[in-house]
């Protein structure tokens, strides 16, 4: 028998990380598109510890691996299913993090968008990019 | 900031700064970016002013929160909608029934207080996802399985209140029925435990399910009696093995005995993991396959096939099965699957066969014969929930695809139950189909499998699109309460609904009228009597709303 353990989520408040936020202020802010593809110095890697996953079954999102791992960056790949992304890394690593970045198909977006939630985290920039969406996701931030 | 309906803007406040005095103020949202995380991802009413909207909400990680936030509600008139994690995709996710409630959102209270690997069971809290309690598992190498739905993400609690269903052997796929023991916070704000929890200290809470006197637990599922704050539940022993295996039948009319045969083989035990039907002659996936279908493509035909798929009626003409049977392609496939000993599973296969094999004509076959545990790098070649291994995959059936180029926007799923016979299947298949082309609805437009979740009866499970048009959204709803009503009037009954449709649905059990909802309101008044918990779930309504809301 094993009791009394708790699971791996761990809640930040809101108040926690709002000094590590990019973006963090007001809704979704909504990034126009058009942004060249596969041109990743129009990319801005701000500087700091930040997330970045990517879909690599794009070549876009492998030069946005690239460009973003040679920023400083912390880069994870997956492969369409965000399945093992989840379970088996920002599920338990999420809340080092004050935000995760993301290149995308929106489908994989809507999911990591629905997990985040989960732990009160909400996206705070979404723009399409060709086939793919690019977005960035923190806690919740009061708006007053 | 919104104000709950019926509620002055000064009591309002008062009851925030007591929610933010019980749990803290970083956890009582208010504002609209917050809010938005409760608005329905798949919501009918997407971008209409009927979306139904939060006022608010409050995230307790304690049950004493819970109680606290209760009797404030009570003292304010706040009505409150209390949600797990609030996936519920296609069934309204976390929006409230009754827009302008306050959410009382339970993912913070995600405690695993139990997993009993001897007796294989578990007790948690609301917040706990299948993907928790599966991590839970495997990080304390305990041998036991889950049984979780696709996705994974949902609440263990939130999916069995709501009566969600998975995919490993029978006596777990059904998840309400999987529960052993509750813990409530009722209404007034008292502790109830039911079952063998009644009893202080008890030692058998999740080993007896129903204790003494009346069995409750079921008014609390699918209903606002009470806020769920514990809930156990049975877990499957890690079997050894793991057989799939398939019973190819060549003609229209072997439906009957194959599900007759499949009914017996399943409510004798000989098989009880999930059954899934499939017809390749139709090109109607198994359950199981949707996803690999919308990855890779579904299994082509021949022009002669096209052809002559096209012209059938109710997925049959002589032509067809003629076709089927020249081309050796099965008319209906039953695939089964076992778990045990692998001497015990090999065993209940041949026995299965010696039954199947009163069809002439049927044929045989092995899939899979797996040892288990799965080799980790071995999971993603399978359905992972028959496995009791929680996923996201199933996103896929939704994703843009080459088969799939124009995905929709979400969905609602039609979901009636019927009599699990093959009879019921062609006349299911008749009568919505009917409808649905009458009513302009993107359902039954090809002969349609039902899923076979239950052990004694059939759930077609369909997804109605929501687009981003409103008036095909329109076109949509109103065809999907036709739907409804069209399967009442043949003795069919949603099993799970949205609130934008509970009424409609509980309007269909009507036996003795209408004595259920009566039944329902009198329990409520008793109850809720200021009706503040999630009020119109299910078409419960508080006396003061009774009539004036939908």
């Amino acid at each position: 028998m094993d009791t009394g353990k708790e699971t791996n989520a761990r809640f930040l408040s809101r108040r926690d990380v709002v000094e590590g936020l990019l973006l963090g202020v007001g809704g979704v802010i909504l990034v126009p598109g058009g942004v060249a593809a596969a041109d990743a110095t129009a990319w801005d890697f701000r500087p700091g510890r930040q997330l970045v996953v990517v879909d690599t079954r794009f070549e876009v999102g492998r030069k946005f691996a690239a460009a973003a791992a040679g920023s400083g960056w912390i880069a994870r790949e997956f492969s369409g299913d965000v399945t093992p992304l989840w379970h088996d890394l920002l599920d338990s690593t999420w809340h080092q993090h004050a935000m995760i970045h993301g290149l995308t198909t929106a489908d994989s977006y809507f999911c990591l968008q629905q997990l985040v939630a989960d732990r009160f985290w909400r996206t705070t920039s979404l723009a399409p990019e060709g086939e793919l969406v690019r977005w960035a996701m923190s806690p919740a931030v009061a708006v007053a | 900031m919104r104000t709950p309906p019926g509620v002055s803007p000064e009591d309002y406040a008062r009851a925030l700064t007591e929610f933010a005095g019980a749990v803290g103020p970083e956890w009582v949202f208010t504002s609209d970016a917050d809010l938005d995380l409760y608005r329905d991802a798949y919501s009918p009413f997407m971008n209409e002013p009927e979306e139904r909207i939060a006022s608010g909400a409050v995230a307790p990680s304690s049950t004493e929160q819970v109680q606290q936030i209760v009797r404030t509600a009570n003292r304010y008139r706040i009505p409150l909608y209390a949600i797990s994690t609030g996936k519920n995709l296609g069934y309204g996710g976390s929006a409230p029934a009754y827009s302008g409630s306050v959410v009382l959102d339970l993912k913070r209270m995600n405690r695993i207080i139990e997993v009993n690997e001897a007796n294989a069971f578990a007790l948690v809290e609301p917040g706990v996802s299948y993907f928790d309690l599966y991590r839970y598992i495997q990080e304390h190498k305990l041998k036991v399985w889950i049984d979780c739905p696709d996705p994974g993400w949902g609440s263990v609690i939130g999916n069995a209140l709501d009566r969600g269903g998975g995919y490993t052997t029978a006596n777990y796929r059904n998840h309400f029925d999987s529960h052993c023991g509750m813990e409530v916070v009722l209404p007034n704000g008292e502790l109830l435990r039911t079952g063998m929890g009644g009893i202080p200290n008890a030692q058998t809470w999740q080993q007896y399910k129903s204790g003494c006197g009346p069995w409750i637990d079921g008014i609390f599922s699918q209903s606002n009696y009470g806020v769920v704050t514990k809930m156990g539940f049975w877990l499957m022993p890690q079997p050894e093995a793991y057989l799939r295996c398939t019973v190819s039948v060549p003609r229209y009319q072997d439906l009957m005995p194959l599900v007759e045969t499949l009914n017996f083989v399943e409510n004798s035990r000989i098989t009880s993991g999930f059954p899934d039907l499939e017809s390749p002659l139709l090109r109607a996936p198994p359950v199981g396959q949707v996803q690999l279908w919308n990855e890779t493509g579904p299994p082509q035909m021949s022009a002669e096939h096209q052809r002559l798929f096209k012209a059938a009626e109710l997925g049959y003409s002589r032509e067809l099965e003629a076709f089927g049977v020249r081309s050796a392609i099965p008319y209906w496939k039953l695939w089964l699957s076992f778990h045990g000993p692998a001497e015990v599973v090999a065993a209940q296969w041949r026995a299965a066969q010696r039954h199947f094999a009163r069809i002439a004509g049927a044929k045989f076959a092995i899939v899979d014969d797996v040892k288990l545990p799965l080799d980790p790098a071995q999971v993603t070649h399978y359905h992972e929930p028959e496995f009791g291994i929680p996923s996201l995959r199933v996103f896929s059936i939704g994703a843009r695809t080459p088969w799939n180029p124009t995905p929709s926007k979400g969905h609602m799923w039609f979901s009636p139950i019927i009599p699990r016979t093959g009879e019921a299947i062609i006349e299911a298949n008749r009568v919505f189909s009917a409808a649905a082309r009458e009513l302009k609805m993107p359902l039954f437009a090809t002969f349609t499998l039902p899923a076979c979740f239950w052990e004694r009866s059939f759930i077609f499970i369909l997804a109605t699109p929501v687009t981003e048009d409103p008036a095909t959204n329109k076109l949509y709803r109103e065809g999907f309460k036709k739907l409804i009503e069209v399967g009442g009037q043949h003795g069919w009954g949603e099993y799970r609904t949205a609130p934008v449709f509970q009424q409609t649905v509980m309007d269909v059990y009507s036996f003795n009228n209408q004595v259920l909802q009566r039944f329902h309101a009198t329990l409520k008044d008793a109850i809720d009597p200021n009706g503040i918990l999630s009020a119109g779930r299910y078409a419960i309504w508080p006396k003061h709303l009774r009539g004036k809301s939908s």
